[in-house]
């Protein structure tokens, strides 16, 4: 290709240093005009660092960006989108309490005054035209997290953007969701606009963009690549760098094994009162792997937390391994052989304040790591230094505080603790999510280790195709109910509608 | 030129030290503006208080008399702000333990041979209990520790204004505000010539050295870090937030007793109005300047009171007015926990092309 003028833009040589890293090194990306561009890699590639800087959000260290042939200089968001430039955070920038209207009134208003009507006139057209439906008198906090994107993309939209950068706009949607996202997005293209999406799943670069460049570790692996002409095995080791080792599967599951984990007509209430988990019922059995799936809200935290201790149980029945735990303390559930990957790390997962080493040992210190009321400190250094080589996990030394470590590093500091206490059942929400796919691959290989072992897993997650790959068994959640249960061999599709529409 | 915070990687020792010692200094020239002001030589006046706080014998071994109350509570005090309890009342249950140690000295009624203990027991249990009330509503209610301890304070104040003006006014006081003397054997003896009472110096070191280790070797210090730093990542890993939440609240409490029955056995021997000139607030600022920490925490605690020493000589010898001693003390504190910034991030300037990092 050596027409240049189509490139609506183009990023040379962009270096971004932070404290202790070099995010960015030397990075050379471009986008041309009526594209949908995927830039892939892993977590902490730099990919959203890269679009920050598009955005006006960072500044670069060294490197010039040229848009429209012009060099320029993005000094703010508000430059940016002056020179057509927008984007969707992969956390939404939005007023709870305000409607849909007032809420796009507030990002596109330049006056003082606001013309509610013709603001409201321009994004019913916007809607139209793009296949974007929203309800512009809804509230926020009313709508799905699939709905509050359309909102943020409208909201985008409505400033004339000539491109358009979203961050993981799948990691929100159900799988129908993303497929009618992807829809506008190409009717945008068709228009003439440009689309940046930002992903770490393979499955989506391929299937809904016109170009892929890859980043690993701050610098690009690849850059404009077709993905017709991409093998999907080349791509997996142009983002991890090295071939993946474990392939799941569901191969080594031996049927009717003694049931670990009971719950019966299980109800609890989310933080607002509100019946979050309504009579659910379920048998995790001796070495099975039971995928909960569902869209984010649905009570799968608030079952999780049930089953943990950190929530109380309004009515029913939580047995594990025959004794009845319902109501019981956190400490005697972990006794019992329970690990819990919880779903918010930075929530429930990791003092910040303390070292790595303190970090690794939360739950086994007074068995394991002390004598009499001693802190072992010996012990805890060598066991936290064993397990930080075997999760690879990236930081300045066991001592320095959690709070240095990235999302990824700490969730893998969160994986390996609650596997290092040879659990019975391990609970994990999310397990991977923020993590890369060599992680991810690792952390699905111990998970088939642990089932082999006789373990037993319950794996709530988000990410449908690591609940198919994995589970033996899988539940579908929705409204606080198990709707449907799907043996082995389910499809995404079967999964993915019971998802949105609940029990068939 | 460009100016940016940055992080810094890691928090050394050394860097924490010399960022609060610089902080010191550069509050020196702004508190030498007000000496100014009085027609004083800010020079002059900073020696004159470094001599009387710790240059002489006797200014030495007054700094080491007001560092037993202010040690015992701020040693106290970390142990509670290390679980992120903010327990303000040290001064309330300071005059708790003052109160205790007075009945017991005067109307127990007990053998001589075991009134000091029971007075030092006395005064630790109600501190605790002082303090207990407070934790219960903040752990099982989820109460604001901060506005209740406080409070509690005032309550404390006014039942010592009750006792030394009321039932127990000394008939031998002429109506001043005290009780009267306790009897020999109920009071604490004293280093030869000094007022510095050893049973409470002997205290301050023994507590500071078990919370030390307690804090730095112990699975109790390691839960409450735990809890001070995400209470939901201690439930999450099965350990009980109230019960910390008690025990922090119960030590400090305890300790700052015991700096009551101090003060009312090794310095005044008797109760009176007033037993404490606030030293249970005073504690709060070497609590946080020694990081927490037993150890840096009485070393912080003797130079807080160092200053207090000398800044009293230089009311006298320079004739100015008392309340200068609580600006003085007041903008010290204010540059140390601006400077707490600096511990945690590093200044890095941009001129030209050149980076500067401080």
């Amino acid at each position: 290709m050596t027409n240049n003028s189509n490139y609506l833009v183009e990023m040379r040589g962009i270096v971004k240093r932070f404290p202790t890293v070099v995010a960015l090194n030397n990075v050379d990306f471009r986008v041309r005009q009526g594209e949908i561009h995927a830039l892939l890699g892993e977590n902490g590639a730099g990919k959203t660092t890269l679009m920050r800087i598009l955005y006006g959000m960072y500044k670069p260290d060294a490197g010039e960006i040229i848009v429209e042939g012009r060099r320029v200089i993005i000094g703010s968001p508000r430059d940016a989108l002056k020179m057509g430039i927008g984007m969707v955070h992969q956390h939404f920038m939005l007023v709870d309490k305000l409607t849909v209207l007032e809420n796009i009134a507030l990002f596109v208003e330049e006056g003082f005054r606001i013309g509610f009507d013709r603001i409201r006139s321009r994004v019913e057209e916007l809607s139209k035209t793009y296949g974007l439906k929203i309800d512009l008198d809804a509230k926020i906090w009313q709508l799905s997290a699939g709905e509050q994107q359309k909102v943020e993309i409208v909201k985008t939209l409505y400033r004339n953007v000539k491109l358009l950068i979203l961050d993981e706009p799948t990691s929100v949607l159900t799988p129908v969701e993303s497929e009618e996202l992807f829809k506008s997005l190409r009717k945008m293209v068709e228009t003439g606009k440009s689309i940046i999406l930002i992903t770490h799943r393979l499955n989506e670069a391929l299937m809904a963009s016109d170009s892929i460049t890859v980043l690993r570790k701050g610098r690009v692996v690849a850059a404009e690549v077709k993905p017709r002409e991409a093998s999907r095995l080349d791509l997996v080791n142009m983002i991890v760098g090295r071939p993946l080792e474990f392939r799941p599967s569901v191969d080594s599951f031996k049927k009717n094994g003694k049931p670990v984990l009971e719950v019966e007509n299980l109800r609890v209430l989310d933080d607002r009162g509100l019946v979050a988990v309504k009579d659910v019922s379920f048998i995790l059995r001796e070495g099975e792997i039971l995928g909960v799936a569902g869209v984010a809200g649905n009570g799968q935290r608030e079952l999780v937390e049930a089953l943990t201790g950190l929530r109380k149980v309004e009515k029913g029945i939580v047995k594990i391994m025959g004794v009845n735990v319902t109501n019981a303390s956190p400490k005697n559930i972990i006794r019992l052989g329970v690990a819990h990957i919880p779903e918010d790390r930075f929530r429930y997962g990791v003092a910040p304040d303390l070292s790595v080493a303190e970090n690794m040992v939360m739950k086994l210190y007074g068995e394991k790591f002390s004598r009499k009321i001693f802190i072992d400190s010996e012990a805890i250094r060598k066991e936290t230094e064993k397990l930080v080589q075997e999760f690879e996990i990236v930081t300045p030394s066991v001592n320095a505080p959690v709070s240095l470590l990235s999302g990824g590093n700490i969730q893998k500091l969160i994986v390996a603790r609650e596997l290092s206490i040879n659990p019975k059942i391990l609970i994990a929400s999310n397990p991977t999510s923020g993590l890369d796919v060599a992680s991810t691959n690792y952390v699905h290989w111990v998970f088939h280790r642990l089932r082999e072992a006789g373990g037993s897993v319950l794996l709530v997650s988000e990410d449908l195709d690591e609940v198919l790959a994995l589970s033996n068994r899988i539940l579908v959640m929705k409204e606080g109910k198990i709707v449907r249960e799907f043996g082995e061999g389910a499809s995404i599709s079967e999964v993915g509608l019971a998802m949105t529409v609940g029990a068939a | 030129m460009e100016i940016r915070l940055e992080r810094r990687p890691t928090v050394s020792r050394r860097i924490n030290i010399s960022v609060r010692i610089l902080a010191i200094l550069f509050s020196l020239p702004f508190i030498g503006l007000l000496f100014a002001a009085y027609g004083v030589n800010p020079v002059d006046a900073y020696l004159r208080i470094f001599t009387g706080g710790f240059g002489s014998p006797y200014g030495f071994s007054e700094t080491i008399v007001k560092t037993l109350p202010i040690g015992l509570c701020a040693v106290g005090l970390t142990f509670a702000y290390k679980a992120r309890v903010l327990n303000i009342g040290a001064e309330g249950q300071l005059i708790m333990g003052s109160i205790a140690a007075t009945w017991v000295a005067l109307y127990s009624g007990l053998p001589q041979s075991v009134i000091t203990i029971i007075m030092l027991l006395a005064g630790f249990t109600i501190g605790a209990l002082w303090a207990l009330l407070p934790a219960v509503l903040k752990s099982e209610l989820n109460i604001n520790e901060v506005i209740v301890t406080l409070m509690m304070n005032y309550i404390s104040l006014k039942l010592l204004d009750y006792a030394v003006t009321g039932p127990w006014r000394g008939l031998t006081q002429w109506g001043f505000p005290q009780t009267d003397p306790f009897p020999s054997y109920a009071r604490f003896p004293v280093i030869g010539g000094t007022r510095i009472h050893y049973y409470t110096l002997a205290l301050l070191l023994v507590s500071t050295l078990i919370l030390y280790v307690l804090m730095k070797r112990t699975k109790i210090g390691y839960e409450i870090r735990i809890v001070g730093s995400n209470p939901e990542a201690a439930k999450y890993a099965g350990i009980s937030v109230n019960r910390n939440i008690l025990l922090v609240m119960l030590v400090s409490g305890g300790l700052a007793g015991i700096a009551g029955v101090g003060e009312a056995a090794g310095i005044h021997g008797r109760l009176i109005r007033g037993i404490s000139p606030g030293y249970g607030y005073t504690a709060i600022i070497p609590a946080w300047l020694g990081g927490l920490d037993p150890l840096g925490t009485i070393v912080a605690s003797f130079f807080i009171s160092g200053l207090m020493v000398g800044s009293d000589a230089i009311q006298v010898s320079l004739r100015l007015p008392s309340s200068l001693v609580y600006v003085f003390n007041g903008v010290i504190l204010l540059f140390i926990v601006s400077s707490e910034v600096l511990a945690r991030y590093r200044i890095l300037f941009k001129i030209g092309g050149r980076k500067i990092w401080i």
